[in-house]
């Protein structure tokens, strides 16, 4: 853990001081996950906010503070989830806006054989993040938090509280729809491209 | 079957790994702590205030609730009339009884007297 149980304990009396003191060794890590898991750097601040005041309201129901880190994680996906639930038209918006090239620059990214330019790695990372948005909230915030947040499986199964096995199950399930997200985006991506082809072809005869 | 499936792991890992190095840290602003801060202060003052609202409130609402059962119980005594409510007997309980035995019995002894017993 990042603080003492004591500082936790202190905090749950009441010390407005040991709870600052929580706010400094968890803002870092609770951001991070905030920006991984939403990926829209404007909000990340004001996710996090909300993560710290549910934080010290609820501070007080916490029995063992041995478990401050999962429990703490819990505060921070559902804050997550309720962002995303929130910001789903914004994201339909955002889907339209694809395009081959962003497909042509993950590619290059994936090959890794030179440095992308930084208009091709926002393309790509776009990209991603609606492959993301493609799958339910649920899959998005289990893989961000393990394949781009880096939480093991015994970290993750005191977060969810569910065990490794059933945990291996729901991402690998997860693996399966974020994969195929991907592919059927690409696929819309090459599809609009010879649309557009096609399109002008018609206008100039 | 089983070569796809690591192959399409694999592609899975490494576009996470991509995503990962694109999205790259995120550094929280200096004042970040203090915006939390100022968040706990709002809603504190809020419950605060309500709590407050409620105690200068509670005497006189208090006053007004039972004022309103006053004002209930006094229109309904007035509707009703103040002796409609009370039940005045005639006679006594073990005078209606008596009463009503001896007007079963008169006919009791007459269905004997005709049997001859």
């Amino acid at each position: 853990m990042l603080v003492e149980t004591e500082t936790i304990e202190r905090a749950q009396s009441g010390d407005d001081e040991a709870f600052s003191e929580i706010i400094r060794a968890y803002r870092k890590r609770i951001l991070g996950t905030v920006y991984r898991t939403i990926s829209r750097g404007d909000d990340v601040e004001d996710v996090g906010q909300e993560v710290f005041v549910r934080l010290y309201d609820s501070l007080r129901q916490l029995r063992t503070p041995q478990v401050f880190e999962p429990w703490l994680y819990r505060l921070t996906i559902n804050a997550c989830y309720d962002y995303l639930r929130r910001k789903r038209r914004e994201i339909d918006v955002r889907m339209a806006d694809l395009s081959e090239e962003q497909v042509v620059a993950v590619d290059a990214a994936l090959s890794g054989k030179k440095a992308l330019e930084e208009s091709r790695k926002e393309g790509a990372r776009e990209l991603i993040e609606i492959m993301l948005d493609r799958v339910s909230r649920e899959d998005r915030i289990l893989l961000t938090l393990k394949e781009i947040q880096g939480l093991s499986l015994k970290e993750l199964s005191e977060v969810y509280k569910v065990n490794t096995n059933a945990l291996k199950v729901r991402l690998f399930r997860a693996r399966k729809r974020a994969l195929k997200a991907y592919e059927e985006l690409t696929e819309e991506a090459k599809n609009r491209v010879t649309g557009d082809d096609d399109e002008s072809r018609t206008n100039e005869s | 079957m089983r070569a796809e499936q690591t192959n399409r792991d694999e592609f899975l890992n490494r576009l996470f790994a991509v995503y990962r190095d694109l999205l790259g840290d995120f550094e929280p602003s200096p004042a970040f702590a203090a915006r939390v801060w100022a968040a706990i202060d709002t809603r504190r003052r809020e419950s605060t205030s309500w709590a407050s609202y409620l105690v200068a409130w509670s005497p006189r609402l208090a006053f007004a609730s039972m004022a309103l059962v006053a004002l209930v119980v006094l229109s309904h005594w007035m509707a009703v009339g103040p002796d409609s409510g009370s039940v005045v007997l005639e006679s006594s309980y073990e005078d209606v009884l008596i009463r009503n035995t001896i007007d079963q019995n008169d006919g009791a002894i007459w269905v004997l007297a005709e049997n001859g017993e």
